[in-house]
């Protein structure tokens, strides 16, 4: 069914939305989820907490690309529930990884929690991607939103994985500069 | 904790990075996919057109001595009788190599007896007899002198023959006699004594039926021929005459194509048919029915063919020198298209 149909049947609150949504986006949701939960059971909860979530978002919302919608919603739940599981188990998996790496972006800096908004700092990152080269810009994108391990990006884009960090620790230098000169970070 | 944030506001990129990332994945992989599938084809394509060309050389081995590409279609009918044993089935009906020469001492004396014990119903049935037989001989030059002048005195002749060597070592006559079907016996037995029998199988086909009915409508059209003669005379217009003329001409093309139809199947079975294979050989093949000695002897053939097909291998790879060759080329140059196509990707 295309996406247009299946807004519409959100719309309507009809609850046939949500079997053709679960048809459709079924792997795809479970392919983020178990990027950053790597546990079956964990990530069934968290795929089914997001097509609740999207039952509950739709409307107000009205989602022009369903896809990175549910992508998002699916991506921030299985956070969460990686964050309330790693309250209780610390460490493990390519989320914790790519926090680590990310920290060098960021480093200490308090203000940087308190002076930015979540959707401020979303923006600025936008406009950073927006200046990078496409390969780049897609790599960073499959670390740092997918949380695609490096051995995957290297075998998808046939690079050598050293080529592949190197380019995401030179993209991370960048936002660092991008983060500072844009004044997010001093 | 601040990495967290920035993991977060990366959950909110625009959709369209969010997109790419994952929509590039899909289009690289089907690309790369459709490349090395087509690498993959070609490949298999090469590897195929390479067996087609040799692997029959391993399996059919007989060729002419210069080593051309091109099989003679009747040697390929004669080889299947002559040096694979195992493949009497494909005749019918056949005889294991045993049984072969009590089978050519039997064919004497039921023929025999047909025409002696029950003349009247040789006379009556039309049979065609046909049959197949495979020699080997010592000296095939010496066989043939005696053969043809044979052939003659029975009053036969040969319908057609080659003669032929296979691997520049080993020759072959295949000749197609004809010999009055009264005196096919006696032939038989002078052939079978001119060499070693290793098969023979024989076909009778019965076409009494085909020929009565033949005759009846002969006889009809005769009678019609007749009747219509009658009218002729006592046509008295123009019309009528023409007429009745057509119609004869009708009747007697009919009656002329019958006749000769009699004519054919009256030759037919008058004469029998001999289909003889000759090879020339240095070793004749024994009769045998010792297990052991069948075993040793299918062995030590088996490695004498082997040896030989290793000759013709190696003569087919020569042969084809130019398709490999090209093939390889066309390969290569694929797969550099392929690499390259890759690396443009990966920069």
């Amino acid at each position: 069914m295309e996406d247009e149909k299946i807004v519409q049947l959100y719309l309507e609150r009809n609850e046939q939305a949500i079997t053709e949504t679960r048809n459709k986006y079924d792997r795809y949701c479970f392919s983020i989820s178990r990027a950053i939960l790597n546990n079956q059971q964990d990530c069934e909860e968290a795929v089914s907490d997001t097509y609740l979530s999207t039952w509950n978002a739709i409307p107000p919302h009205h989602p022009v690309n369903l896809a990175t919608f549910i992508g998002k919603i699916c991506r921030r739940l299985s956070l969460n529930k990686w964050r309330m599981l790693s309250a209780e188990k610390r460490g493990g998996g390519e989320v914790t990884l790519s926090l680590d790496e990310l920290e060098g972006c960021i480093g200490d800096d308090k203000s940087f929690s308190e002076s930015l908004k979540e959707k401020q700092l979303a923006e600025t990152i936008d406009e950073f991607l927006s200046t990078l080269k496409e390969n780049e810009r897609k790599v960073f994108v499959c670390r740092y939103w997918y949380f695609d391990s490096i051995i995957d990006i290297a075998k998808r884009f046939r690079y050598t994985q050293s080529k592949t960090k190197m380019m995401l620790k030179r993209t991370r230098d960048r936002l660092k500069e991008y983060l500072i000169k844009e004044g997010v970070l001093s | 904790m601040n990495k967290e944030k920035l993991i977060d506001a990366i959950g909110m990129i625009d959709d369209e990075y969010i997109e790419e990332a994952h929509s590039n994945i899909k289009k690289k992989r089907s690309f790369s996919l459709s490349w090395s599938l087509a690498g993959k084809v070609l490949t298999a394509a090469c590897a195929i057109l390479l067996a087609i060309n040799i692997i029959p050389a391993l399996f059919h081995p007989y060729k002419e001595a210069n080593g051309g590409g091109s099989y003679y279609a009747s040697e390929y009918k004669a080889d299947s009788a002559d040096y694979d044993y195992d493949g009497y089935a494909s005749y019918a009906p056949s005889y294991p190599m045993e049984e072969a020469e009590a089978m050519i001492e039997d064919a004497g004396s039921s023929q025999q007896s047909a025409i002696s014990d029950n003349g009247n119903i040789r006379q009556n049935k039309k049979l065609i007899l046909t049959a197949n037989m495979s020699l080997e001989t010592q000296d095939l030059d010496a066989l043939l002198e005696n053969l043809l002048p044979a052939v003659e005195r029975y009053g036969g002749y040969v319908q057609s023959s080659s003669i032929g060597s296979r691997n520049g070592n080993s020759r072959y006559y295949n000749a197609t006699i004809r010999i009055p079907a009264g005196r096919y016996n006696d032939f038989l037995g002078e052939v079978k004594s001119s060499g070693n029998a290793t098969f023979y199988s024989e076909e009778t086909k019965d076409i009494t039926d085909t020929y009565t009915d033949i005759e009846a409508r002969l006889n009809s059209l005769k009678a019609q021929e007749a009747k219509v003669l009658e009218f002729y005379d006592k046509a008295e217009t123009i019309e009528d005459l023409m007429s009745v003329e057509s119609r004869l001409s009708d009747i007697r093309y009919e009656i002329e194509y019958l006749e000769a139809q009699i004519k054919n199947y009256d030759l037919l079975v008058s004469y029998s048919t001999l289909n003889l294979t000759v090879n020339e050989t240095t070793v004749y093949t024994p009769v045998s029915q010792n297990f052991f000695a069948r075993l040793g002897r299918s062995f030590v053939n088996g490695f004498k063919n082997f040896v030989s097909d290793i000759g013709d291998f190696v003569i087919d790879i020569v042969y084809n020198i130019w398709t490999i060759l090209f093939l390889i080329l066309i390969g290569f140059i694929v797969y550099r298209i392929y690499r390259w196509f890759r690396n443009r990707k990966k920069a």
